[in-house]
C-alpha cells in the first residue's frame, strides 16, 4: 500500500514505541495520512479564504461537502497533490462564485435551491453510494445504510436552506448559495461525467510528470 | 521523560484505532478530493 513516507514513519516510530502488531501499525500509517492530508487541506482552504475575503463561503463549502461527500463517496483523484489542487480550486471557485451572486433576487435563490435539491436527491437515489477501488463497500447492507444517510444528509440539507431563507443573517444569501454549488459539486462527482473530470486531471499531471 | 513519550504513544495509538474504526465505515475521505488506500483488516 503506498502511503506518504511521514505517514510512515510516524506509524513505525509509534509502532516501535508501543510494539504494534503489522497490521496495527498499517491502520495507523493509515490514520496518520488521513490526518495530515485533511488538515493540510483545511489550513490551505482558511488561508484561501483568508485572502480572497471569502472565509464563511469556504467555510460553508467545506462543511456541506464534508457531510455529503461522507456517505455518498465519489470521484476521487489519484495523489494528495491532485487532490489539494482540485480542492483548492473548485472550493475557491464556488465561494468566489457565491459572493458575486449574493446579490441576485432572493426569487432566483430560490429557483436553484429547488432545483439542486431535486438533483441531488436523484443522483444520490440512483448512484449514491459511489467507492472507489481504494475504500470499497463490500457489504450490501452497509451500501444500503449509505444510501438512507445520503438521503438523510440531502433532508437536513434542505432544512438548513429553508431556515436560512427565514433568517435575516448577514451572510444567509451567500451560505445558501455556497450550499447549494457545493450540492452540485458533490452530485456532479457521482455521475460518470466526474469520474471523467477527475481522471482527465490525473491525466494532464501524469503527462506532465513523464516529460 | 521515556515514560511520559511511551504513555503519549500508547494515547495516540488508542486514539487512532478508535479513528480508524470510525474512518473505515465512511466509503471516502473528508471533504477531499483524494482517498487514501484503506488497509484490508478496515474494509467491510
Amino acid at each position: 500500500m503506498s502511503y506518504l513516507p511521514i505517514s510512515k514513519r510516524v506509524a513505525s516510530y509509534l509502532s516501535s514505541q508501543t510494539e504494534l502488531s503489522t497490521e496495527k501499525e498499517e491502520i495507523i500509517t493509515y490514520v496518520v495520512e488521513i490526518i495530515i492530508i485533511n488538515l493540510l487541506n483545511i489550513i490551505n482552504l482558511l488561508l484561501l479564504g483568508l485572502l480572497f475575503n471569502v472565509l464563511p463561503e469556504i467555510i460553508t463549502c467545506l462543511i456541506t461537502v464534508a457531510i455529503l461527500k461522507r456517505t455518498t463517496g465519489g470521484a476521487h483523484s489519484n495523489s494528495p497533490l491532485r487532490c489539494a489542487l482540485i480542492t483548492s480550486v473548485v472550493f475557491l471557485s464556488i465561494s468566489v462564485a457565491a459572493s458575486y451572486l449574493s446579490h441576485i433576487k432572493q426569487i432566483y435563490i430560490d429557483g436553484m435551491a429547488i432545483a439542486t435539491i431535486a438533483i441531488g436527491t436523484f443522483l444520490i437515489i440512483r448512484l449514491a453510494p459511489v467507492d472507489s477501488p481504494s475504500a470499497p463497500i463490500i457489504s450490501v447492507k452497509r451500501r444500503k445504510i449509505f444510501k438512507n444517510l445520503s438521503i438523510i444528509v440531502i433532508g437536513i440539507i434542505l432544512v438548513v436552506m429553508v431556515f436560512l431563507r427565514q433568517s435575516l443573517w448577514l451572510y444567509a444569501q451567500e451560505v445558501q448559495l455556497t450550499i447549494i454549488l457545493s450540492v452540485l459539486w458533490v452530485s456532479f462527482n457521482l455521475t460518470y461525467f466526474g469520474h471523467k473530470f477527475t481522471s482527465q486531471i490525473d491525466r494532464i499531471n501524469i503527462q506532465r510528470k513523464r516529460r | 521523560m521515556k515514560k511520559v513519550i511511551q504513555k503519549l504513544s500508547y494515547f495516540s495509538v488508542t486514539a487512532m484505532l478508535l479513528m480508524a474504526s470510525f474512518i473505515s465505515i465512511t466509503p471516502s475521505c473528508w471533504a477531499l478530493h483524494y482517498q487514501p488506500e484503506v488497509p484490508k483488516s478496515l474494509r467491510r
